[in-house]
C-alpha cells in the first residue's frame, strides 16, 4: 500500500477525505492477490460496497486491458484496484456534498386545515368513473 | 444506495403536513444518508391524484391540500424525479392486471386496487435503468403479493412506530 499512500497527496487534494482514505486504507496490507473478484471487492471496505456492480467490472481496466472478466468476476492488478478505490470514494464525496436534503422538498407548504387531514385516495377499481369517450356520439 | 418511490396516498400524507409518519419518513430520511435526488413519483401519480381531488367534496381544506400537493409534484417534476412508464413498467402492468391486489380500503374491508395504482406498483418493482424502486407506501395485502415479483417495500408507519 505504500505506493498509495504517496500518490494519495496527489491524488485527493481535499486534506479531510485524504486522511479518511488513509484510515480506510489502515490495515489493508493483506490483500496480495492479483484476482479480485467483484464479491471481494465489495465486501473489503463499507464504502465500496454497492458502488461496484457487475456492470461496472467490465469497465475496469489495467493500463487499457481488462485482463479477465466475465459476468460477476474481474482481474485486475492490486495497483488498478488501489486507483479505483481513490476514484470510488473521491466521487462519493464529491456526491454527498452534492446531495440535496430530502426535507427541502416541503419547504413552504403550510399544514392543511382538519378537514382535509384524513383525506385518502379511493383505489377502488369498481369505484371509478365509468369511461365515457364516445358516449355522446350518435350513429 | 437505493431509490426510493412515494406511493400516491404517501405522497398525499407529506402534503398534509401535519407530522404523519410518511412525512416524518421524508424528515428524517436526510439522516439515513439518502439524497433528495434519490426519491421519485410516478408519472402517473399525477393523474391518479388529481382524479382523486376531482371526485372528492369541494371545500376550502381539500382545496390546500390539493395545491400543496401540486407544489411538490411540480418540484419533484423540475428535478427530474419523476419515472417515466418504460416499455418494461407496461410489460409488468399488464401482468399486474390479472392479479387480486387488494387494499384496506377500512378496518376490515379491503378493495381492489385500480388499474393506475396498479402501475405505480409496476414501476416500483420494475423500476429505472434496470433499477428497482424501494416503494414508500402503507403496506397493504398487495404488496405481500406482490414481495414474490420483487416489490420492496419501506412502511413509513412501521418505521415510525
Amino acid at each position: 500500500m505504500a505506493d498509495l499512500m504517496e500518490n494519495l497527496a496527489a491524488t485527493v487534494q481535499d486534506a479531510k477525505l485524504r486522511l479518511h482514505i488513509e484510515r480506510l486504507f489502515h490495515g489493508l496490507d493483506k490483500i496480495e492477490t492479483e484476482v479480485l473478484p467483484v464479491g471481494r471487492a465489495r465486501s473489503v471496505l463499507k464504502e465500496v460496497r454497492e458502488r461496484v456492480t457487475e456492470g461496472g467490472a467490465a469497465l475496469i481496466a489495467d493500463r487499457g486491458v481488462v485482463q479477465h472478466a466475465n459476468e460477476t468476476t474481474v482481474m485486475i492488478s492490486l495497483e488498478t484496484f488501489q486507483r479505483l478505490i481513490v476514484d470510488i470514494i473521491a466521487k462519493s464525496a464529491q456526491s454527498r456534498m452534492e446531495c440535496r436534503m430530502p426535507v427541502d422538498i416541503m419547504i413552504g407548504l403550510n399544514p392543511v386545515p382538519s378537514p382535509a387531514s384524513s383525506f385518502t385516495i379511493d383505489f377502488d377499481a369498481a369505484g371509478q368513473e365509468p369511461d365515457r369517450a364516445g358516449a355522446d356520439i350518435q350513429l | 444506495m437505493a431509490w426510493y418511490l412515494l406511493g400516491s396516498q404517501c405522497l398525499i400524507d407529506i402534503a398534509k403536513r401535519i407530522d404523519l409518519p410518511p412525512e416524518r419518513w421524508l424528515a428524517a430520511a436526510g439522516e439515513r444518508g439518502i439524497d433528495g435526488k434519490e426519491i421519485y413519483i410516478s408519472a402517473v401519480t399525477p393523474m391518479i391524484l388529481a382524479s382523486a381531488f376531482e371526485r372528492a367534496h369541494q371545500n376550502a381544506a381539500l382545496q390546500a391540500l390539493r395545491e400543496n400537493t401540486e407544489i411538490l409534484i411540480t418540484r419533484l417534476a423540475r428535478s427530474g424525479q419523476v419515472a417515466p412508464v418504460t416499455m418494461d413498467i407496461a410489460d409488468r402492468w399488464g401482468k399486474l392486471l390479472k392479479l387480486t391486489l387488494e387494499y384496506i380500503a377500512s378496518p376490515g374491508h379491503t378493495k381492489p386496487y385500480h388499474d393506475p395504482e396498479r402501475l405505480v406498483l409496476a414501476t416500483a418493482i420494475e423500476g429505472l435503468l434496470g433499477r428497482p424502486f424501494v416503494l414508500v407506501e402503507k403496506r397493504q395485502p398487495a404488496h405481500g403479493a406482490l414481495a414474490s415479483l420483487g416489490l420492496v417495500l419501506e412502511d413509513p408507519y412501521e418505521l415510525n412506530a
